[in-house]
């Protein structure tokens, strides 16, 4: 699976460049998600700007890679497309999730510059 | 109108037979059919993510541990409310029935407590309407139905 790590600033960026996270990718995402981590603190923010649909295994993914980094750590949501909106809301999700529409609104946010 | 330019009619159904090592490619596929007969974007949006939470459900567990086997997914697409039918020759729902599927009113703050599963039947209950299971002699029948605006 295509997943890709970037530096802005403070902020850890991640990118999937696939077009879903379902359950053949689930456990590929996370494993990929914890090898692309670094050892610092700093705000990470999970581009899924690319991904149109994703399903209860990847959301579930999602959630274990967000438990392994732990409370002290922040990881958000950026751009999400209809579908993973939709599977957000349904699970209730976004209620803890801090969502961005898109990853310079993210950026914004952490006071990092944009994403080149 | 173009020959593309499909349109809902009477009668109009999506047949598909899959082998459980594809479900990806089916729900494509699936999606596709019906965005030719003219099915609104929300509701093929809703039907997929029920369908990859039952279909995935069969291959992880009807189908556990088994080679690649068929799956039969029936889309009625002739009135506005789709009604989907999915078959499956695996093991039949421990005790004849859907799991429950419930998430907790109100996800904890703390990362810790949130939950790590339980997420594709809650989704399919919320979406799915008139949800039912049964057991035809070596098959698992799922039905629902999937509205306009579920």
């Amino acid at each position: 699976m295509k997943i890709s790590a970037q530096r802005n600033g403070s902020v850890m960026v991640i990118h999937v460049d696939e077009d879903r996270i379902d359950a053949s990718v689930a456990i590929q995402f996370k494993d990929q998600f914890c090898n692309l981590l670094d050892e610092t603190a700093d705000p990470v923010v999970l581009d899924l700007s690319q991904v149109d649909f994703l399903d209860s295994s990847g959301l579930g993914a999602v959630v274990a890679v967000r438990k392994l980094i732990g409370r002290d750590r922040k990881l958000d949501l950026a751009g999400l497309r209809p579908a993973v909106s939709k599977v957000m809301v349904l699970t209730r999700m976004n209620t803890v999730f801090e969502i961005h529409a898109t990853i310079d609104d993210a950026m914004r946010f952490h006071g990092a510059g944009h994403v080149v | 109108m173009t020959d593309h330019n499909a349109t809902r009619s009477e009668g109009a159904n999506v047949f598909f037979i899959i082998t459980s090592g594809d479900v990806r490619h089916a729900l494509t596929d699936i999606c596709n059919s019906l965005r030719q007969l003219g099915c609104g974007g929300d509701q093929i949006m809703q039907t997929e993510i029920v369908l990859a939470e039952i279909l995935n459900n069969i291959v992880e567990h009807a189908y556990s541990g088994t080679e690649p086997n068929q799956i039969s997914v029936l889309v009625d697409a002739a009135a506005s409310t789709l009604q989907v039918e999915i078959r499956d020759f695996g093991i039949a729902m421990p005790g004849g029935k859907l799991p429950d599927g419930h998430l907790p009113s109100a996800i904890p703050d703390d990362v810790a407590n949130w939950p790590e599963g339980g997420f594709g039947w809650a989704m399919i209950r919320e979406l799915a309407d008139d949800l039912s299971y049964q057991r035809v002699g070596d098959e698992n029948v799922v039905q629902f139905r999937i509205g306009v605006n579920s």
